[in-house]
């Protein structure tokens, strides 16, 4: 059964934190799902971006590491490019009660600007990590445009519905850029243009 | 109200035939009673306090009866009524409680109208010591000095004092009728039971002088007796004020006679160095009263804590080192910070033996059911990722090897 007194003051202690960039909304009635969010750390590729995190905790938590999951498109090599999977020893076997949700959104906020492509979770962007570090940021800069700007969440779902409509990915782009991520507007602006 | 005091004078008309006929029976009786109530002594200590309590209820039902007697006999039936109740009590102890009424009646009524002029509780205490009771029983209740008193009495006090007094009269008899009726009840036997009787003669004496007019509210009150045990630490607060000022049972005692004389000095004497050690521990005159009321240990900062008691902390004072074993058991008394409210895993509140609980040498402290709930799943410290077996092994391999004290 899910210490529920305790994941309520979790959530009462995380919500009183206004200056750490972590916070942790409700997803329906249970306790056992949710979903957080940190702002990526300054200095780094992924500054400016806000990265949503899927929460799963097991009713054994918190003697069971809560289950986490990046939903927002990270280029990170200890965080899988296609779903999402945190490779964190305090996720894993590192896990300890006193850790809470609190503390685990940190450690991903550390992890984000520390990397560790010795082990790596994503063997393609650890490698680019090692071997093209410039290439790294400049990839990782972009999928946090792309996919982590506050401005742009659901940018990605916009663009896909105007290139469905028939224009080309990067008009659609531009024109969601410039009317400000409304789509509607976009759209007239690329009829009209 | 007129009829009332009319009856009093009645009383001291009747009375002062009463020293004349009962003069070898009240001055047998009343050394007697107290011979009994100094000899005999107490069960130990208040332990049959139920037994006690039911027997004081019994006794108040029985001093209710008599009371009602006594003044019955005193409105108006006169003399040959109370020649007639005389005769018509049987026992020997109804006769003897009665000359106790009487010899205790002048005294109170002497006690009362002081307490009335005068007021305080010191002159409720004093003036029967120094004046009517030693003066009165000196002269065994000469029939003029008996008279007089009753009539200063009688002028002095208001017609609706009167009867009040009557009342107090009769009931402040009870708590000496009460002590000795335990009295007779209890067996002797060994030199802590002394103890205690000692310190109950001494509360007796006093109780019945200076206690009268707190009897006379109880008295109004008859489920007051109920609270007997209020009543006896009362009396042992008493005693040891009594302590203090020993001087009016030896008036008391040197008044009636000889043996009398003896029989109570000696007591009082076992009274004193009996009550010194009490007053040591129930210390209203000493300083130690707060810690003996708080009835918990010397504390470090205790101001007027004995020298003489080790300094504990002294003692646990030398170098901790990291991951010793006192480090870890001793360390978390002294060093480490206190503990958390709340258990930081489940945060429920943590109780005292929560609190007191550190399973790891890293200060982590946790409630005893998390903690369980740990040693079934891996088993290592929250806070430091230790193992709790391995730090109890530890423990344990250090425990078994001697460390010299620094």
């Amino acid at each position: 059964m899910l210490d529920v007194s305790r994941v309520q003051k979790e959530l009462v202690e995380v919500a009183g934190d206004k200056v750490s960039g972590v916070s942790i909304q409700l997803l329906g009635n249970s306790l056992s799902h949710l979903q957080g969010t940190i702002d990526g750390p300054s200095g780094t590729p992924y500054e400016g971006g806000v990265f949503t995190i899927d929460i799963q905790l097991p009713s054994s938590y918190p003697f069971e590491p809560p289950k986490m999951r990046f939903i927002t498109k990270v280029w990170h090599p200890n965080i899988s490019s296609q779903n999402g999977a945190i490779c964190l020893d305090i996720l894993k076997d590192q896990w300890s009660p006193a850790l809470t949700l609190k503390t685990a959104l940190l450690s991903l906020q550390a992890l984000l600007s520390t990397p560790e492509p010795k082990d790596p979770q994503d063997a393609v962007v650890a490698e680019q990590y090692l071997k093209h570090n410039n290439t790294f940021i400049a990839t990782a800069r972009y999928w946090t445009e792309a996919f982590a700007k506050r401005s742009s969440i659901g940018l990605h779902e916009k663009i896909q519905k105007i290139v469905e409509m028939g224009f080309s990915e990067e008009a659609a782009r531009a024109a969601l850029q410039s009317s400000g991520g409304d789509e509607n507007a976009a759209l007239e602006k690329l009829c009209v243009g | 109200m007129c009829q009332i005091d009319s009856q009093m004078e009645q009383q001291t008309v009747l009375n002062p035939e009463k020293p004349v006929r009962g003069d070898v029976g009240f001055i047998s009786s009343l050394p007697s009673k107290v011979e009994k109530s100094l000899a005999v002594p107490p069960t130990s200590e208040n332990g049959k306090k139920k037994r006690v309590q039911r027997a004081a209820k019994l006794k108040q039902c029985k001093m209710d009866a008599r009371r009602e007697q006594w003044l019955a006999q005193v409105s108006g039936k006169g003399r040959k009524s109370e020649s007639c109740d005389s005769s018509h009590s049987s026992s020997q102890d109804d006769g003897e409680e009665k000359e106790l009424l009487l010899q205790a009646s002048p005294r109170e009524l002497d006690i009362i109208t002081s307490v009335n002029k005068e007021g305080s509780e010191d002159s409720r205490h004093k003036p029967p010591v120094e004046s009517s009771p030693s003066k009165a029983m000196g002269q065994e209740w000469s029939d003029g000095q008996f008279h007089n008193h009753l009539g200063s009495f009688s002028q002095d006090i208001k017609h609706s004092l009167c009867q009040h007094h009557e009342h107090e009269a009769a009931c402040s008899n009870e708590p000496a009728k009460h002590s000795v009726e335990r009295r007779s009840e209890q067996k002797p036997s060994t030199i802590q039971r002394y103890d205690t009787q000692g310190t109950w003669s001494a509360s007796d004496t006093s109780f019945s002088q200076s206690n009268s007019s707190q009897m006379s509210s109880s008295s109004e009150d008859e489920n007051e007796v109920d609270d007997w045990e209020t009543v006896a630490d009362a009396l042992h607060v008493q005693a040891t004020v009594e302590d203090m000022k020993p001087t009016k049972p030896i008036d008391h005692c040197l008044s009636s006679d000889g043996t009398l004389h003896l029989k109570s000095s000696s007591s009082i004497d076992a009274d004193k160095c009996i009550l010194k050690p009490e007053s040591k521990y129930r210390p209203g005159n000493c300083g130690s009263r707060t810690r003996a009321d708080a009835g918990r240990a010397w504390r470090p900062d205790d101001l007027s804590r004995p020298e003489t008691l080790p300094r504990l902390s002294k003692q646990h004072s030398f170098p901790l080192q990291s991951g010793s074993l006192w480090a870890t058991s001793h360390g978390t008394i002294w060093g480490l910070p206190p503990p958390p409210s709340h258990c930081p895993i489940c945060t429920e509140e943590l109780d005292t033996t929560d609190s007191s609980f550190v399973p790891c040498s890293c200060g982590f402290r946790l409630c005893l059911f998390c903690h369980h709930r740990i040693l079934i799943g891996d088993g290592r410290c929250p806070g430091c990722r230790k193992s709790y077996n391995t730090e109890a092994a530890s423990k344990l391999s250090r425990a078994c090897s001697v460390r010299p004290r620094v």
